[in-house]
């Protein structure tokens, strides 16, 4: 595993990859506590080693729908931040082709029956959700 | 001196935690004035936008401010030694000023705390 290693996982019938260090841990899929009245991207709350932890609806991340195995959890700037996913797998970021916006890639170079596969940008997605703050000094997302 | 807690099953996958010390009287269907309390209680279910479980008895909890709210069911809690209290961030919440601010959580339970007031304004 190098630092350009990648948590390559399924959620919402894509397949997302997030860089190693990004990721906190994966664990077996347990369902989430539903809290009331809460942020319309936030599928519940977890307990996780005393920090209560949102999970994301996986619809958020794409149109499928997926029976999640894994909790992938992310960190950003010490926030936490749990992604339903299944079939996680690390791969080394550097074997995989990117497409000239850095945006896409295929897993093992762009044979036809590769999958294409999201880079997850996490510190954009904190952001959007509202869970960092932005040089504006706002931690809402648009 | 422990603190003791109301647990107060709003639906299903809900339940909200309150100090007994607010809490000045629950009524059950059979209490002689439920249904004068009831007629002015706000329900929790509706407040918190979820759906109220038919199959819970129904009580009125009358607290000391004279707010009455409408609950599925209500329950002494666990010991609170038994029960860990959690913040939720008021940024996972689609509202605010926010409604909760932490979580119970033990023993079986994980019920939300209100933030101070709420509770007591009866109106929602």
């Amino acid at each position: 595993v190098t630092d350009s290693a990648l948590m390559v996982f399924r959620s919402a019938g894509l397949l997302h990859a997030v860089p190693r260090e990004k990721v906190l841990s994966v664990s077996a899929w347990r369902p989430a506590w539903k809290l009331p009245r809460g942020a319309h991207w936030l599928e519940g709350l977890l307990d996780e080693g005393g920090e209560l932890v949102p999970v994301l609806k996986e619809e958020i991340l794409g149109p499928g729908a997926d029976v999640p195995e894994v909790i992938v959890l992310l960190e950003e700037q010490g926030r936490r931040l749990a992604i339903p996913g299944r079939g996680p797998v690390l791969r080394d970021g550097a074997t995989e082709a990117r497409d000239p916006q850095g945006e896409d890639a295929r897993p093992g170079g762009s044979g036809e029956n590769s999958e294409e596969i999201r880079i997850l940008d996490s510190r954009l997605l904190y952001t959007t959700l509202g869970l960092l703050y932005n040089e504006s000094g706002s931690n809402r997302g648009s | 001196v422990e603190q003791c807690w109301l647990l107060l099953r709003v639906s299903r996958e809900v339940e909200v935690a309150v100090e007994l010390s607010r809490v000045h009287r629950i009524l059950h269907r059979r209490s002689p004035d439920f249904e004068v309390h009831a007629a002015q209680a706000v329900a929790l279910a509706r407040y918190l936008k979820e759906p109220p479980d038919p199959s819970l008895p129904g009580v009125v909890v009358v607290l000391s401010s004279g707010a009455n709210w409408y609950a599925g069911d209500a329950d002494l809690g666990p010991p609170s030694r038994s029960l860990a209290f959690r913040p939720v961030p008021p940024d996972l919440l689609s509202e605010s000023p926010p409604w909760c601010r932490g979580v119970l959580a033990g023993d079986g339970h994980w019920a939300y705390v209100l933030e101070p007031g709420v509770l007591e304004a009866s109106r929602d």
